[in-house]
């Protein structure tokens, strides 16, 4: 029982230059860029958090376009959300508690100074 | 007259029964690598200079191909099945078998990736061994192991392409479409987490 969505090529066709573009964005965003602390969140986890945005961007164009989830049966979705879910809540939680909890203080510290030797900022 | 039950779907969504149960299996798949996952970033919290050392012995630029290839190789599936739904046999060989050449070019390459680990000491039970290539050998083996998975199903679809009939069930090979992409989704997020985490 094959669904027939229709001349899809030229979608495939966009998800796949996405995806490559979004492939050097990634490695451009984690080796290139470093970005500043934004409060008492540390700009290196804002590295890895628009790495991770950019994997969920990648990941739901797949699952939209690849995997046909745009045009399947809506029920479907439901599988799909519930443990899609839980892993970005996991994966971005625990990067973000990483940054920001008080209690990590003397590891955000150390990993501060070993990113950027010259600034004092975080030690205090 | 009541119409006859139809057990190749489930009969309110219309969704084929091996589609719905490979969904279920993909969502029971997350669930398992998010184990990894979460694993990973506690210990890497708890352990930052040692996992910051071990990862730069990764070469990055080999997994950044081996993601082109899997991006390619998701492609060739999708069009694959697009050409077996259209009962173009001809395309859907090229196409499937682009695809298994795809997966065969990234078991290569991850061949080339372990063998120079070997050479640096960095496997279980060599010297240099850490926590962080546990991580490594743990999420890329159980990967590759996927790949595999996938390649002996496929391999089977396109040898039984070149009988007289074809490959006769386009919804088989969209429901191994899915598994497929799925083992691409997870390299999404592999690559950045073990190649690219620490600057």
């Amino acid at each position: 029982m094959g669904h027939d969505h229709g001349n899809v090529i030229p979608a495939y066709m966009k998800v796949f230059f996405t995806l490559c573009a979004m492939t050097l964005l990634t490695v451009a965003a984690a080796k290139l860029v470093h970005f500043p602390d934004v409060g008492f969140i540390h700009g290196y986890v804002l590295n890895i958090t628009v790495g991770l945005a950019i994997a969920v961007f990648k990941v739901i164009c797949v699952m939209y376009i690849f995997m046909h989830l745009k045009f399947d049966n809506p029920y479907l979705r439901f599988f799909v959300y519930v443990p899609v879910f839980l892993f970005f809540v996991l994966t971005f939680g625990l990067n973000l508690e990483f940054g920001a909890a008080p209690s990590n203080d003397h590891v955000t510290r150390t990993v501060h100074q070993q990113l950027y030797p010259g600034d004092h900022k975080a030690g205090h | 007259m009541s119409a006859a039950l139809n057990l190749n779907h489930e009969p309110v969504t219309k969704i084929a029964n091996g589609k719905l149960a490979m969904w279920a299996f993909l969502a029971s798949e997350l669930m398992f690598f998010t184990g990894f996952f979460g694993t990973f970033i506690v210990l890497r919290n708890t352990n930052y200079q040692a996992f910051f050392d071990a990862s730069h012995h990764l070469s990055w630029p080999l997994a950044l191909l081996n993601t082109f290839i899997l991006i390619g190789s998701s492609l060739t599936m999708a069009l694959a099945i697009y050409n077996l739904e259209r009962k173009n046999n001809g395309m859907f060989q090229t196409y499937l078998g682009l695809t298994i050449l795809g997966a065969f070019g990234f078991l290569i390459v991850k061949y080339f990736e372990y063998g120079a680990k070997w050479q640096d000491g960095l496997f279980p039970g060599q010297e240099n061994h850490t926590l962080f290539y546990s991580f490594y050998f743990i999420m890329t083996g159980f990967h590759a192991l996927h790949v595999i998975a996938g390649m002996i199903p496929m391999v089977f679809m396109l040898m039984k392409s070149f009988t007289k009939n074809g490959y006769p069930h386009p919804v088989k090979v969209e429901t191994l479409g899915l598994y497929w992409h799925f083992v691409d989704l997870m390299w999404i997020f592999i690559f950045p987490a073990l190649y690219l985490i620490f600057p």
